[in-house]
């Protein structure tokens, strides 16, 4: 089930929220697990036995952790982490490792039929970083597994984030409060990131789906391309960071932030601490530091860099193209931190080529194949022969300018500032800005109900 | 003095805080309103109305699909419940028209899902050509011709219908390179012999809501098919308006000015005594040659009662003993008629509904003419063939 379904808008929160409001207090947990769960298994009920399997583990270990001197608690706080990390691996890497093997030496491992289960990478992280947190004693054990198993499994940030971590949320999951501002406020949250995927993700795929299918292209609908997909996955993802904190919020739960207008970061740096925080902070914390961060020379904080990245490439996605997608930003990042010189960083040419070299990399992010990235590359470029414009263009144009400005404008914190602005300024702004958002509503269940593409690409990691 | 000040300041402060939470309450109740009265309406909407068939888009809609113990667990009852509850969302057919304004209201987009205008006929851009179909083709007919064709004494040709889409000019609208799909789409029946119907076509000869082609405009057609086959189409034909205001599919769905055609069928004195049967799901059993226009089905479905695995027509007052077979899609279905005029028997194939696999246990090959008459709609999403 997707949050962008007639299924999920129409029929399950509605449901849900009810009966969460209308259920006693001791009894909104046990709700909101019985809804997660419902929602995780709606697609394949198999994954469950995965879930449960990765709770039951992390609870257990997390208990043992707790009541054992100091060399079982490393012991117990590893099993978990491996347990989980096998979960992961199978699913995820075993057969891209199969496929390679094969390739090199014809030795068959491929395991045929195995299916990626949704999120996986999600809560498989939630499950370490409570495992390494409650070793550390920076959390405190989760003596009840339901409750466990609800931090592992809540269905509004289960599928792709934002990945919560558990010293954040175990207050919340004890005792937890609703009220009509919150619960409004988490509506607001929840409404700007349905039409942050319906109203610009689906346009932004649909526009680079349209531009892929012209028999005759020209350099102008490959730069067109590359922006769309970049503002597709953009959307996409923060469009569904937003539901999921939204809905958290309506159900008493506040959840981590996860983008912060990455586009209006002038370094490659600066993009890292806005895009996806949830998981660069993970990465940080669990890898980068504990390897030694930048405390132990150059050539130590390079190689640091060099695992985090490959790690963060893999993460998003068993191919290479994700591989190399994280190295270009160990490349880069190197490059930002150790070569460009600092007064060169704050030029507008430098501001002007990171973004470029962003766009870039969620072409490659995007595209299926390496070959693929490698013929976009060089129509971008100008390599393939193209011409610039074609008779083509202008239609292309006209059909994608409007999606482009909005795009590029929801990108910036511009109209949240403005909206902010008219409310401090006008008492009506705000009932206004309710009877608008019913209306886009209305407009983006029209969307969905045709049938609209809207599968969230994030769901595969 | 000083503290009645403060007192007073206080007050203020705290009447200021009063007015801004009771106002940020009722902004907080407005908010809830919106989001919950919108799906509340749409809920309660779909709890009491079950529609079974969807007038815009001139479909049945999905039923309710069996729970069972293999269903939930592989996860089909959950998608198709997903299928289920989006074909029967309230108000659905107006939402439908809500989503192709709103492409043009919100994003300036020159087309509407899709659709485009010209000439006052709504236009469904075809814009890939998906090769994974065309080979699918390919490898389909083959199959066919080494099967049931190869051995046999029949004379066959091919004739390929261009879409509307085929009509526009390149800028006016990203349609695709119809040159190149002409040109692969050939080369699905190598066996055949090509008969050119592109370029004596004009949008003109299509209905302006509706993707087909009108059979009183294709006379010219169906004689230059008959007439390469070696065959003669005796007429006349008189022209009958089995319904005046005729707008369908694209032109339900579209918010663009249209106009509603004459559904038209063409008659001659012979069709009368001629013998029409089908084979559908109830069986083999006595169809019509036009069917009456039903409320619940779409109209162009008039021509030989609609789509069937097979439908044989008899006609006694054939110039000749010639028997002619069609492979077609619903484009066939209102030339087959004209065409049948020629010959004593006509069989028409539709392989979305009939397997080929069938094909040895229903006809007997030996030397009729066949024709492949296809639309490059059907060609580009020729995996319905089976």
């Amino acid at each position: 089930m997707v949050f962008s379904s007639i299924l999920f808008l129409i029929w399950f929160v509605p449901a849900v929220f009810l009966i969460y409001c209308l259920a006693p207090k001791a009894c909104r947990n046990g709700v909101l697990l019985a809804a997660s769960l419902l929602f995780y298994g709606w697609s394949s009920p198999w994954w469950l036995v995965l879930i449960l399997g990765d709770c039951l583990v992390g609870y257990v270990c997390g208990r043992l952790i707790e009541s054992s001197d100091q060399k079982r608690r490393k012991a117990a706080m590893i099993a978990g982490i491996v347990f989980v990390l096998s979960l992961l691996s199978i699913f995820k890497y075993w057969n891209f490792f199969a496929e390679n093997l094969y390739a090199l030496n014809g030795i068959d491992w491929l395991i045929h039929g195995l299916v990626l289960p949704a999120g996986i990478s999600f809560y498989t992280f939630q499950v370490i970083s409570y495992l390494v947190d409650v070793y550390r004693d920076q959390a405190p054990v989760q003596r009840s597994f339901w409750r466990f198993a609800l931090y592992v499994c809540m269905f509004f940030q289960l599928i792709a984030g934002p990945i919560v971590r558990y010293a954040s949320i175990e207050p919340e999951l004890t005792d937890r409060t609703l009220s009509l501002q919150q619960t409004a406020e988490g509506s607001r949250r929840f409404l700007c990131g349905l039409f942050k995927k319906v109203l610009l993700a689906n346009p932004f795929f649909a526009l680079a789906a349209f531009l892929e299918q012209q028999a005759d292209p020209c350099v102008l609908f490959f730069w067109i391309r590359a922006i769309s997909v970049t503002m597709y996955v953009y959307y996409d993802f923060s469009g569904y960071s937003d539901m999921a904190i939204g809905l958290g919020r309506m159900m008493g739960f506040h959840l981590p932030e996860n983008f912060n207008y990455p586009f209006m970061a002038g370094s490659f740096r600066e993009f890292w601490r806005r895009w996806h925080m949830s998981l660069t902070t993970w990465f940080k914390d669990y890898v980068y530091i504990p390897l030694g961060g930048n405390r132990k020379g150059k050539e130590r904080q390079i190689r640091n860099l060099f695992v985090v990245w490959l790690l963060t490439g893999l993460w998003h996605g068993a191919a290479w193209n994700f591989v190399l997608w994280g190295l270009l930003f160990f490349v880069l990042l190197t490059a930002e931190n150790f070569v460009i010189p600092e007064k060169f960083q704050k030029s507008l040419l430098y501001k002007i080529a990171v973004r470029i070299a962003i766009c870039i990399s969620f072409v490659l992010f995007y595209d299926s194949t390496l070959f693929a990235f490698g013929q976009d590359l060089s129509a971008m470029f100008g390599l393939a022969g193209l011409p610039f414009v074609n008779g083509q263009s202008g239609y292309i144009l006209r059909s994608s300018i409007v999606v482009l400005l909005l795009g590029a404008c929801g990108a910036t914190p511009w109209p949240k500032q403005l909206v902010l602005r008219m409310n401090t300024r006008y008492g009506w702004f705000s009932a206004a800005g309710a009877i608008a958002s019913a209306l886009l509503l209305v407009v983006t269940i029209s969307r969905l109900a045709a049938g609209t593409y809207n599968p969230f690409l994030y769901f595969q990691f | 003095m000083k503290n009645l000040e403060t007192s007073e300041k206080t007050e203020n402060s705290s009447g200021i805080q009063n007015e801004k939470n009771r106002k940020d309450r009722w902004t907080s109740i407005l908010w809830m309103a919106c989001l919950f009265g919108v799906l509340g309406f749409f809920l309660a909407g779909s709890l009491l109305v079950h529609p079974s068939y969807s007038n815009t888009e001139r479909r049945k809609l999905s039923s309710f699909p069996e729970a069972n113990t293999k269903t939930v667990l592989d996860g089909t009852f959950g998608s198709k419940i997903e299928t289920y509850v989006t074909d029967h969302l309230f108000g659905r057919d107006s939402l439908l028209g809500i989503s192709a304004l709103s492409g043009s209201l919100l994003y300036g987009a020159p087309d509407q899902n899709g659709i485009v205008v010209r000439d006052g006929k709504l236009i469904d851009v075809q814009r890939k050509i998906d090769e994974d179909s065309l080979n699918y083709a390919k490898t389909l007919f083959a199959r066919i011709y080494a099967n049931d064709l190869e051995q046999t004494d029949c004379r066959l040709y091919d004739a390929i219908i261009p879409d509307k889409s085929f009509f526009l000019k390149t800028g006016e609208a990203l349609n695709m390179d119809y040159g190149l799909f002409f040109e692969e789409a050939e080369s699905v029946f190598p066996f055949a012999t090509e008969i050119d119907l592109a370029s004596s076509l004009s949008l003109d000869d299509y209905y302006a809501t509706d993707p087909h082609w009108r059979q009183e405009a294709i006379v010219e057609q169906a004689e230059l098919i008959a007439q390469t086959m070696g065959a003669a189409i005796p007429g006349p034909f008189t022209e009958e308006t089995v319904l005046d205001s005729f707008t369908a599919q694209q032109g339900l769905q579209s918010l663009y000015r249209h106009s509603a055609d004459a559904l038209k069928v063409l008659r001659s004195a012979s069709m009368e005594n001629w013998t029409v049967t089908r084979y559908d799901e109830k069986g083999k059993h006595e169809g019509e040659l036009y069917g009456p226009v039903q409320s619940k089905s779409d109209p162009y479905s008039v021509f030989l009662g609609g789509s069937a695995g097979m439908i044989e027509i008899e006609n006694p007052d054939s110039p000749s003993n010639r028997e002619l077979v069609i492979f077609g899609d619903s484009y066939a279905s209102s030339i087959a008629p004209l065409l049948a005029s020629g010959y004593a028997k006509t069989t028409i194939v539709d392989l979305r509904n009939l397997p080929s696999y069938r094909l040895s246990s229903m006809i007997e090959f030996s030397d009729q003419d066949v024709l492949f008459l296809y639309s490059t709609t059907i060609l580009n999403q020729a995996k319905a063939l089976k």
